[in-house]
Order: C-alpha cells, then sequence, then structure tokens
C-alpha cells in the first residue's frame, strides 16, 4: 500500500513533488520562496495520498522537524489520535464526494509537534492542480496564545461574576442582618430611655449592656460589608485637608476615660509642627480608634505610648504598648479576619474579630502601610504610615 | 410614613408621637400614594424597600402629585451601600436615615427637616 494508508515514509512517487519544490525553492520565484518562508502561517503541501510535498520554514519553527525529515511522511503524523487515524478516511471521502468539510473554510484543529505537544491551530486548506496532479496546500496559524488569553479571559470573566454574586449576598445579607437588629436596637433605646416608664439601676444596667452587644453586632455586620470591596458601606474615603495631631487628640480625648478606669497612662510624643496632610478624617479616627480600643483593651498595666513624626513625604505614627504581647505564630495573620491572635500565656482574650483587618483595609485605602511588632510579655507595636499628598504647612 | 417593618414603624411612631408629631403609617406604596394625596404632610419618611415599589419609584409618583407646599422626603433603609446617599440625592429625596439607627440620631434628622 502506498503512502496515505502507510506510515512508512515513501519519496513522493512522481516528478510531482520535484518539480513543485523547483518551481519554488530553486530560483524560479524567488519572491514567491521568500514569501513562503517568511509567512506568520506555516505552510504544508501534500498530495491526494497525504504525503508531505512541501514544508515551510514556519512550519519547521511550529511543528519542530525539518522539512527534509519529514517531506514524504504521510501528513497525518503531525496530528495527534483520533484525528491522525481518522485523516485518512477523510481524504479518501472528500475524493470520492467531493464533498468539502475543510477546503476552502478552514477549522480549528489540534495539531502535534516532533516532540508530542499538542497545541490548537487553525487550518486553511486550498486545493490547486499542477500538471493535472492534485495538491492540497494548507496554512496553519498556531492558536495556543489566542486560546490561552480566551481561557484567561474567561477565567477573569468567571471571577468577576463570582465577586458580583458575592458581593450581591453580602449586600443582601447586611440587610436581612439589619432589619431585625434595628427593631432590637431601637426598643432597647426605648427602654433605657426610660420612654416606657422609669428604670432600676440594675435595670437600666442591663439594657446598657444588651445595647452595646447590639452595636458590637452591627459594627461586625458593618465591618463584614467593608471587608468585601464592592461594597463600603462606612468609609468611602473622602479625601480632604486633615490636621492629623488635632485628630490623633481628638481620639486620645475621647479614650482617655477607658484608659484611666483601668489605670492605664497614655503618653504622647509629637512634634511642635507639622503638615497638613490629605486624607481622609474619619477614615484616620477609625484607625486610631482601632489600634488605641485594642492597646487599652490588652493592656492591664503600664502605659500606652504614642509617637508622631514626619519622615520625607509621609507621617508616622507608633502605638507600642505594655500588654502581653503577641506570639510570632499569631502575629503573621493578625490582620486577618476572625482570627484570635490575641491569646497567650493562657489569658482568655476576646475575639480578635474585624477591628485589624478593616483598620488594614482603610491604612490601604489612605494610600499607606501598617506594620506590627510585639514581644510576649513586653508589648506591641503598631506603625501606620500615611502620605501627606498637601504642600501646606501647620503651625501648633 | 411609609413602612412595610411593623416593628420598624412602631419604633419610629413611639418616638415621633412622644415629642408631639402626629403620624400617618401606611404599609405600602399605594396606601401611601393615596394618603399623601389627601393629607398636607410635612415630612414623608420611606422606606425604599417597599413590597410593591422601589423608592426611585415611589418618589417619582409622588413628585407628579401636585401639592401646595411640598414636604420633606427622607429615605429610610437598611441599605448600606457605597454611593447610595449621592443615588438618593439625585433621585430627588432630602436626605436619608440608615437602619439601624440611634434614637438620638433619628430624632436629631427629623427635627432638622421639620424646622426647614
Amino acid at each position: 500500500m502506498g503512502c496515505p494508508f502507510h506510515r512508512s515514509k515513501k519519496t513522493p512517487s512522481d516528478n510531482l513533488a520535484r518539480r513543485f519544490f523547483s518551481s519554488i525553492t530553486k530560483g524560479e520565484s524567488p519572491i514567491l520562496s521568500v514569501i513562503l518562508d517568511n509567512t506568520i502561517d506555516a505552510i504544508i503541501c501534500i498530495d491526494e495520498k497525504g504525503c508531505i510535498l512541501f514544508f515551510s520554514k514556519t512550519a519547521e519553527k511550529m511543528l519542530g522537524y525539518l522539512s527534509s525529515e519529514i517531506l514524504g511522511e504521510n501528513v497525518s503524523i503531525l496530528m495527534p489520535q483520533p484525528f491522525a487515524d481518522q485523516h485518512d478516511g477523510y481524504i479518501d471521502a472528500y475524493l470520492k464526494t467531493g464533498e468539502k468539510k475543510i477546503i476552502d473554510t478552514g477549522r480549528e484543529i489540534a495539531a502535534k509537534k516532533k516532540d508530542g505537544t499538542v497545541f490548537p491551530a487553525r487550518l486553511a486548506v486550498s486545493e490547486v492542480f499542477i500538471d493535472g496532479k492534485r495538491v492540497f496546500t494548507g496554512q496553519l496559524s498556531d492558536l495556543s496564545i489566542e486560546k490561552r488569553a480566551q481561557i484567561a479571559e474567561e477565567k477573569s470573566r468567571q471571577i468577576e461574576e463570582q465577586a458580583k454574586i458575592k458581593n450581591a449576598f453580602l449586600t443582601s445579607m447586611s440587610h436581612e442582618l439589619r432589619t431585625p437588629l434595628h427593631a432590637m436596637m431601637g426598643f432597647i433605646d426605648c427602654l433605657k430611655e426610660e420612654i416606657d416608664g422609669p428604670l432600676l439601676p440594675e435595670q437600666k444596667d442591663s439594657l446598657e449592656r444588651a445595647g452595646a452587644a447590639g452595636k458590637h453586632l452591627l459594627g461586625l455586620i458593618n465591618g463584614l460589608l467593608m471587608l468585601s470591596k464592592a461594597t463600603r458601606p462606612i468609609f468611602a474615603c473622602e479625601k480632604t485637608t486633615c490636621n492629623f495631631l488635632a485628630i490623633v487628640h481628638f481620639c486620645i480625648n475621647t479614650m482617655r476615660p477607658l484608659a484611666e478606669k483601668k489605670g492605664i497612662k497614655i503618653i504622647v510624643d509629637f512634634p511642635k509642627t507639622l503638615r497638613l496632610i490629605e486624607s481622609d478624617e474619619e477614615g484616620i479616627k477609625q484607625i486610631i480608634f482601632n489600634l488605641l480600643g485594642n492597646a487599652i483593651k490588652f493592656t492591664e498595666k503600664g502605659f500606652i505610648n504614642i509617637k508622631i513624626e514626619q519622615v520625607d513625604q509621609s507621617i508616622i505614627m507608633r502605638m507600642k504598648d505594655t500588654g502581653p504581647g503577641i506570639a510570632k505564630e499569631n502575629l503573621a495573620h493578625i490582620f486577618f479576619p476572625l482570627t484570635k491572635p490575641f491569646l497567650s500565656d493562657n489569658q482568655s482574650r476576646e475575639q480578635g474579630g474585624l477591628g485589624l483587618a478593616i483598620t488594614k483595609t482603610i491604612v490601604q485605602c489612605l494610600g499607606g502601610e501598617i506594620t506590627v511588632s510585639s514581644k510576649l510579655k513586653s508589648g506591641t507595636e503598631f506603625s501606620v504610615k500615611l502620605p501627606i499628598n498637601n504642600k501646606k504647612e501647620l503651625n501648633e | 410614613m411609609v413602612e412595610d417593618e411593623e416593628d420598624h414603624a412602631k419604633l419610629s411612631i413611639k418616638l415621633l408621637e412622644r415629642v408631639g408629631y402626629e403620624v400617618i403609617w401606611k404599609e405600602n406604596a399605594k396606601d401611601a400614594i393615596e394618603a399623601y394625596k389627601n393629607h398636607p404632610f410635612t415630612l414623608c419618611l420611606l422606606d425604599i424597600m417597599l413590597p410593591d415599589m422601589n423608592g426611585d419609584e415611589l418618589i417619582s409618583e409622588l413628585f407628579a402629585i401636585p401639592k401646595e407646599i411640598k414636604p420633606v422626603i427622607l429615605a429610610v433603609t437598611a441599605h448600606a451601600i457605597e454611593g447610595l446617599s449621592n443615588n438618593l440625592l439625585a433621585k430627588g429625596f432630602d436626605g436619608y436615615i440608615i437602619k439601624p439607627f440611634e434614637m438620638r440620631e433619628f430624632m436629631e434628622t427629623v427635627k432638622k427637616h421639620m424646622v426647614l
């Protein structure tokens, strides 16, 4: 049997190949030869038995065979299974019926390199007659890059879709959770404010606690929402010119009674002057409240030291406490939501919650950085760096 | 006040009536539109997620009703979404209140708009 039905290599039987080649490559048509060598597509010609008659330079690069080693081979060598086995049948069917499946139209196929790699490609085939002999000319373009891009695009579309679903879910969940919470907190408020009649001190205390727990729950719901990036209810980051020192003073004054109740001193080390910064005042407040709140919460005795300085175009605030410290293995994920990094020395602590995760999100929204260092039994230091982005100077 | 959550309505009514405001409460948009036609309101508190209409539709329905003195219209919502406030103001709401609200905060917002 001849070439198409045997995979054995056989030189194309007649003069067809020789004539075909010489017309292209041996200078009869130098322009054509240059064109063929420089096409982006690989060009492969076969006879009606499937034997390869011509294999262009691009084909060599694309498929890994040298023209010299592949001429005369059956073209099915360039196809993975099951297409390789079916190929002879295709040509046969075409010759018998004249029904074109690929000729003149082109389609996507899988091609196989010499090293066995299979890649997606587009094949366009045209049919010519040379000296009455049928020659099929195939142009093969490598679609690997396009396919990869397509897959990546599809993936990013899926991720986007998932994010949309997630956000829709979080938004509606937040609404569902806030609705009953509103009634609970509202009526607790009514009782607490003695709208429904006077209360005993113990009753008032109970309601204070219930109300505080409700607020905490609301904070968690808001925090969860904020951590999902698309929906940030509390923090929209509206930048204005801010007096950083004044904001810190405000926060410290608000929190000081809490610290004093525990006998903790807040020591400040502020510069006399500090540049005004272009930032979000509410965001800065939340950062300081969260950090200072934690410091007060976890420090049993000693002090909290807050140092502010200007370094180049940034403001750096360092807040150091004399709390129990955080173990090294917990420090790594301290900014993750709902971790409990404060458990050490058998001390049972309240939940780590969302405070630090939110703090980090806000710092990042403001274009800054937050870092932490800690030593067990000696204390923890948070350092927040915020960009100034402002030319004005303020003297205090 | 249009509010489909009975608890929320009762809470607001309690707070408002206590300081002497007269409140007409409707549970859906259809009844609210009817009431709007027949009463000279000073202030409307609209829950923007009603069973039969959303806030955008309801406010444009209300705007279409000729009124000698236009009342102040506030949106009330348990939705907390970025950009919501701008959206509501663009739709013609004079302000908004987000649930859960604190009693004081709610009363201050109402008082502010009743004076205007």
